[in-house]
């Protein structure tokens, strides 16, 4: 007998949404992988607006996901980096949107600069200072929407569970950097309008621990190599990787501890690896796909739905 | 889309009502909050105010430091997630701060949330 999917009520506000849950197979299932449309989740009638929700964890860090269709009305001190991707939700007038954040003082709540960037790249909230989403200069003008003029967008935070030794924002040598790279697009993401991020910050103590992530950029890059591997953020013990490809090499990645991933454009098709290196099943991900990978366990990208380069984040322990 | 375009219709507001912890008095008259301590007043919009209340409860007051839109502060002292005081906080000087146990502040804005809705708040989610 064949179970049929129930079909799950869906919040207004999401209601524009492209929500296509992936599959896994069942012998996928049966070594411990799981899987979890993120943005099926978020779209949940009964899910607090603001609220972050930890759906996964690795040692000291997390990734949280949030859903908003207001601004957020107070800015947060965090007590460790936070990479924030405000994550695509597959309708093109929403992707579309400015995201702008500020950074403040902490103790003065002065403004000290802003990013204003697109859906779809990664800003650094660095710690020690405030960082304030949708922050307004003039807050008594806003009326906040209602009924049709309701939108969510779905964000997502790479974050410490508490304090952290390393905070990669205090390096060095940074993960994120205040530039906007220049790069020639990938034919398999022509259809992509990528807005250009920017970091404004004539503050000298916001830029020097501010950073943004290109994840488009790199993500569409013409000259990236398939199944290369770029850290895109740290945070504690922890880091988060993006792996582009079609297919091509079919290289295998497995990590020592748990680990996720995340499809964050395009379809890509997966063969599941055991801890002997052998296969175990198999995943066919889509956007916003959150797959649980057991320890020890791997996966190999053996090609694309559609045919085009797809991209996964890959939150694991460090090697 | 401009989320200012479409606005709310104005709520229906009563009359003032009021709350206070320790030193720190908060009045909500109409669509604005008022916010007083130590001879500092400070104030927002009562719709903010009531969501950044919401939430600072739906977090179980465990986010560390937040600021509120006029410099009203609320501080999880020590560890950010377990840590057991709260602070309450104007920013500016002259300083204006009072510590208190977390459960006390979590009674206190759980019930100021309660009393100061009016009629027709909705909390959107």
């Amino acid at each position: 007998m064949e179970l049929q999917k129930q079909e799950l009520p869906i919040h207004p506000a999401c209601r524009v949404w492209s929500i296509r849950p992936g599959r896994l197979s069942a012998e996928g299932r049966r070594t411990g992988f799981s899987l979890l449309n993120i943005r099926e989740w978020a779209s949940n009638p009964k899910l607090l607006e603001h609220r972050l929700t930890i759906l996964a964890e690795v040692r000291d860090a997390v990734i949280e996901f949030v859903t908003a269709s207001e601004p957020l009305y107070f800015g947060h001190v965090n007590y460790g980096d936070e990479y924030n991707l405000v994550f695509p939700t597959g309708h093109h007038g929403i992707d579309a949107i400015e995201v702008r954040t500020a950074l403040l003082d902490a103790d003065t709540a002065e403004v000290l600069g802003f990013y204003s960037g697109g859906v779809g790249d990664i800003i650094v909230h660095p710690v020690g200072l405030c960082h304030w989403p949708g922050y307004m200069s003039k807050p008594e003008f806003f009326r906040p929407p209602s009924g049709p003029a309701r939108f969510r967008i779905l964000s997502m935070v790479y974050c410490s569970k508490g304090a952290v030794k390393y905070n990669d924002s205090a390096q060095e040598k940074k993960t994120a950097g205040l530039e906007w790279p220049s790069f020639e697009v990938h034919p398999d993401f022509a259809d992509w309008k990528i807005r250009e991020c920017k970091a404004d910050f004539p503050s000298e103590k916001a830029r020097k621990r501010a950073g943004f992530v290109p994840l488009r950029a790199l993500v569409a890059d013409k000259n990236r190599k398939e199944d290369e591997i770029t850290t895109v953020g740290r945070v504690g013990e922890t880091r988060w990787d993006l792996i582009v490809s079609a297919g091509g090499p079919k290289k295998a990645f497995a990590s020592g501890g748990r680990s996720y991933l995340i499809g964050y454009a395009g379809q890509p098709r997966l063969e599941l690896l055991a801890p002997d290196g052998a296969p175990c099943g198999t995943a066919d991900l889509e956007e916003a796909d959150l797959l649980e990978i057991p320890a020890s366990c791997g996966f190999r990208i053996t090609g694309t739905g559609n045919g085009k380069r797809s991209a996964i984040l890959w939150f694991r322990e460090n090697p | 889309m401009n989320a200012t375009a479409v606005a709310a219709k104005d709520p229906k507001f009563e009359g003032p009502v009021k709350a206070s912890l320790g030193g720190f008095s908060f009045e909500r008259r109409g669509a604005e909050v008022t916010i007083q301590a130590g001879g500092r007043t400070t104030g927002l919009s009562s719709h903010m105010f009531m969501r950044t209340i919401y939430r600072m409860l739906a977090h179980g007051l465990a986010l560390g430091k937040s600021i509120f839109y006029g410099g009203f502060c609320l501080h999880n002292l020590g560890d950010p997630v377990q840590g057991q005081e709260v602070k309450f906080s104007i920013l500016g000087s002259p300083t204006a701060e009072e510590v208190f146990p977390k459960e006390e502040v979590r009674r206190f804005l759980t019930q100021m949330y309660e009393d100061f809705k009016w009629d027709g708040y909705e909390e959107w989610y």
